[in-house]
């Protein structure tokens, strides 16, 4: 079913705000989603990007500004017209109908020939690998099971964009993983336009081409995986991917070299940096620091040396992560283990040695 | 060491004792009554010469005849006066929503023949409806005529079955369902033929096969308006007329229970495998829409009229209490007090001996709901689903067939102190309401029971609490909405029950308000006070509702441990 396929679409969102009485649940989305491209919307849960999805899709109430797929203003159009296949949270079959009927319904739908809906829904089928049952009904499936028929349901009509809403969370960890190169596997092989909406970092990282952040119905930042991770536009972003340090203070010149002067007293020269003076947020990752005994003059590590104790150890497998006091505030370090490495113990005195060239300045 | 052993002697010998009391008062007496069916009454061989018998008499075949079709009519008209109403507060932010909730299931708390001399006044052919027709557009409509009028005071009081039934699998449809049919292109009539429809068709069927049930069965109605060319009331006139040794009575005892199996019988074939209840996290019930002002006028119209023709009954039985004359006329001639004096001076007995047999019917009810519930889902005694599967099973027995075996079967037993037999002892009328009201009392308490987690059980075990304790102190606690809900729907039901109770009272002094009610309703002078005495009964069923519903609710905001209250009648 691969041969004649629509050229992918784009998706354009333009100004999109949405409220359900007199909570602003989207506040101004605007984001172009390219063609053929595996985009996802990242938040925690209230974040809106679930009602952002079903304004694509045409559930909800009409948003204020436009959405486009491809260059239909779809923004006043009904769902049963939009040519967009939605894929949902608990997968919605039809506990009355067959696998093959579930798959049947949209073909049918769409008016197709008989002749032609069986053989499109055997290779859709086939294409998740549920051939075999096809005459079974949902309720004796699998959760992953049934999960690829609902994207089976999906891509069988040959939507325009293919749409993802959280349709990994009812899975086990495991399955989680296979289901999610699956699904992009699918989504290469077809070239559709696909957008998924996440609260997993991890599935969001290990799938898209790009990640829109959302919170609080704002567009916190957009770019891919790595480019978020490497340069968070804000502390949201910085810490809702990854692990982040946070230190608040303000940035300061001396003479001509830019500083940050943290708000318990720690100075770290960010010499070279193009920065504006003001209050901001310093943050470096936890694999950012050496941790070293204290005292020790390790020159090898060198950079801003910030003195503490272990207050917490968590043994990772591959690397162990440190709590360390350092004055007010607690700050994460990891260390690469091996076996039979340099193990600290809690309480212990040691020195971080901070790269100050990993460090970022976010703006408040 | 048998102190420590996990075997446990407590709820076997309970389970032993239950069965008993079901084998006595539930198996024998039917099986009684379908032995008697098969029997030669001259000789004692079981032979079918009975039901040729019947099948070879006109008025039997005709009674057989007009029974299905009633029940059956009975049943559409209730679909047409309970879809609408499903739908609309299931589909539109309507206001009306609530009132529907509410004023649609008070049918339930009173039984159809009371209102049915109420309805004759009201939609009878002088009755106030024909009358205004008659004057503005000069013919009558027979509402209530022969049959008509059987079908239409049975629909108006068993269509909630349909409604409460329709509007569960309504709601429990996810929307999800929907939205996913209309991303692939389906919408309007399509969607709700191919979707909505199908989801919601077993909930549609068992309430359907429940009116069906309830209607093939009843036998006061149809005595009320005067058709006795019924099955039900048949049986009744054969063994109060005949004698208990009349042959027919059973054979149309034995063709009650086969057509109550078979309405549950399609009940459960449409369930089975069924369970459509689709609802997720995220927002369930069907797609809610707004409606436009149009549209919202006709809606309000639809379920007015409704709920009038649905109230009928109860505004007929008041205005038929306080009326002096009411014959020939839309409304009474004058208002007046006189029928509740006259309905106090000689009704007092009633209400006395209606409050001591449903209480003790309902009480007999929870206790072995819950034991039996207890038994069900938390022992492992062999034959445990036996237990439930019998105490089910009443629901399949018709009042009237119950009564009829239990003045068979013990007829010939002597209660020593009273030195009477069982079957004239006012104590038999409580037993057939506890055995006729078990299945709903034991819902309730199961519903209560599940709802309480068996870790809940374990962690009170764990510090240290015997079976025994663990159940005292946590598994009632906490069930005891359930149980309330079982005791207020016992309670409620057994109180208007005629059926059973006419077959068993045996002295005047001895019957309840339905029975009284009915006996007033007999002669013409008689209504005013009866209906009076009709509404005290409506009185207490309304009240007796409305405060365990109050109180389930306060403990179910207390704390997430809820009960089923929507198990009426």
């Amino acid at each position: 079913m691969t041969d004649i396929r629509p050229e992918a679409v784009g998706v354009t969102i333009e100004d999109v705000s949405l409220s359900f009485g007199t909570t602003e649940v989207l506040k101004g989305i605007t984001l172009k989603i390219e063609p053929g491209e595996f985009f996802t919307f990242l938040g925690p849960s209230g974040s809106g990007k679930s009602t952002l999805l079903r304004a694509i899709a045409g559930f909800g109430p009409t948003p204020a500004g436009r959405i486009l797929i491809g260059d239909d203003d779809v923004t006043h159009l009904v769902p049963w017209r939009r040519n967009v296949g939605m894929v949902f949270q608990s997968y919605a079959l039809w506990p009355h109908m067959t696998v093959r009927k579930n798959v049947a319904f949209g073909l049918e739908e769409r008016k197709v020939g008989a002749r032609e809906i069986s053989s499109r829904v055997d290779a859709a089928l086939d294409l998740v690998g549920l051939r075999e049952f096809a005459e079974r009904r949902p309720s004796q499936l699998s959760g992953g099971q049934q999960q690829r028929v609902a994207l089976a349901r999906t891509v069988v009509v040959e939507p325009r964009v293919l749409l993802l809403d959280e349709p990994l969370s009812n899975l086990d960890a495991n399955l989680r993983v296979q289901m999610r190169r699956d699904i992009l596997e699918l989504q290469r092989e077809l070239k559709l336009t696909t957008i998924f909406v996440t609260h997993d970092q991890e599935e969001a990282n290990t799938t898209s081409d790009r990640i829109a952040v959302l919170n609080d119905g704002i567009i916190q930042q957009v770019g891919s995986p790595m480019e978020l991770y490497d340069n968070p536009a804000n502390r949201f972003v910085a810490y809702f991917l990854g692990t982040a340090n946070l230190i608040d203070g303000r940035v300061e010149f001396e003479a001509t070299t830019p500083v940050f002067q943290a708000d318990d007293g720690t100075r770290i020269s960010l010499a070279g940096r193009d920065l504006p003076a003001g209050a901001g947020t310093a943050m470096f990752r936890p694999q950012d620091l050496t941790i070293c005994k204290a005292g020790a003059d390790d020159a090898a590590a060198g950079g801003v040396v910030l003195p503490g104790s272990i207050r917490h150890r968590e043994f990772l497998g591959s690397l162990v992560r440190y709590s360390v006091r350092v004055g007010t505030r607690e700050i994460l370090v990891d260390d690469s283990h091996h076996a039979g490495g340099r193990i600290f113990d809690i309480g212990e005195d040691v020195d971080l040695h901070l790269d100050v060239d990993r460090v970022q300045v976010l703006g408040v | 060491m048998d102190r420590f052993s996990k075997i446990q002697w407590g709820p076997g010998a309970l389970a032993i004792f239950i069965g008993l009391f079901l084998f006595v008062f539930l198996i024998v007496p039917v099986a009684k009554v379908v032995f008697v069916a098969f029997q030669d009454p001259n000789t004692g061989a079981l032979t079918l010469v009975n039901f040729v018998d019947f099948f070879n008499t006109s008025l039997f075949r005709e009674s057989f005849i007009n029974s299905l079709y009633v029940a059956l009519m009975s049943v559409a008209l209730s679909s047409a006066i309970a879809l609408p109403l499903a739908y609309f507060t299931t589909r539109f932010n309507f206001g009306g929503a609530v009132l529907i909730q509410t004023l649609g299931i008070i049918p339930l708390i009173m039984p159809p023949f009371v209102g049915a001399v109420a309805m004759l006044l009201l939609f009878g052919e002088n009755g106030s409806v024909n009358l205004i027709i008659n004057d503005w557009f000069g013919f009558t409509i027979p509402f209530m005529e022969g049959l008509n009028g059987v079908i239409l005071v049975e629909s108006i009081h068993y269509f909630p079955f349909i409604l409460i039934n329709l509007s569960a699998a309504l709601l429990n449809i996810d929307r999800a369902m929907e939205e996913s049919a209309q991303n692939l292109g389906a919408s309007g009539t399509r969607l709700f033929r191919r979707i909505v429809f199908p989801l919601a068709m077993p909930g549609y069927i068992a309430g359907a096969s429940l009116v069906f049930l309830k209607v093939f069965d009843d036998i006061g109605t149809p005595l009320l308006l005067n058709i006795n060319n019924m099955l039900a009331p048949q049986a009744y006139l054969r063994i109060s007329s005949i004698g208990i040794s009349d042959p027919m009575g059973y054979v149309i005892s034995v063709i009650l229970v086969a057509f109550s199996l078979f309405a549950l019988w399609v009940s459960f074939l449409a369930l089975k495998g069924k369970d459509y209840a689709t609802v997720q996290k995220g927002g369930g019930g069907l797609m809610k829409r707004d409606l436009r002002p149009w549209e919202k006028i006709g809606c309000y119209a639809v379920v007015i009229l409704i709920l009038l023709m649905v109230l009928s009954p109860h505004i007929g039985l008041a205005l038929l209490s306080f009326g002096t004359v009411w014959s020939f006329s839309v409304l009474p001639d004058a208002y007046t007090w006189a029928h509740y004096g006259n309905m106090w001076r000689t009704a007092d007995g009633y209400i006395y001996n209606t409050l001591l047999y449903a209480g003790l019917a309902a009480l007999i009810d929870v206790v072995l709901g819950t034991a039996i519930a207890y038994i069900v889902w938390r022992t492992k005694i062999i034959g445990r689903k036996w237990l439930d599967f019998i105490a089910m099973g009443a629901v399949a027995i018709p009042g009237v067939v119950l009564g009829i075996g239990y003045l068979r079967t013990f007829v010939e037993f002597n209660v020593p102190i009273v030195d009477k037999p069982l079957a004239s002892w006012w104590v038999i009328i409580v037993v057939a309401l506890a055995i006729r009201r078990l299945p709903y009392a034991l819902r309730a308490c199961v519903a209560g029971l599940q709802q309480v987690s068996v870790m809940l059980e374990e962690a009170a075990e764990n510090l240290g609490a015997t079976k025994y304790r663990t159940v005292r102190r946590i598994v009632v606690p906490l069930m005891s909405g359930g149980m309330l809900a079982g005791f207020v729907t016992s309670f409620a039901t057994a109180a208007v029950e005629l059926s059973a109770t006419l077959m068993l009272v045996s002295a005047q002094s001895d019957a309840p308000l339905a029975y009284g009610i009915w006996e007033f309703m007999q002669s013409a002078a008689g209504r005013g006070p009866g209906a009076a005495l009709g509404i005290i009964a409506v009185l207490i069923v309304g009240i007796a509702t409305y405060v365990s519903y109050r109180i389930i609710q306060r403990t179910e905001r207390q704390r997430s441990v809820g009960a089923v209250v929507a198990e009426q009648v």
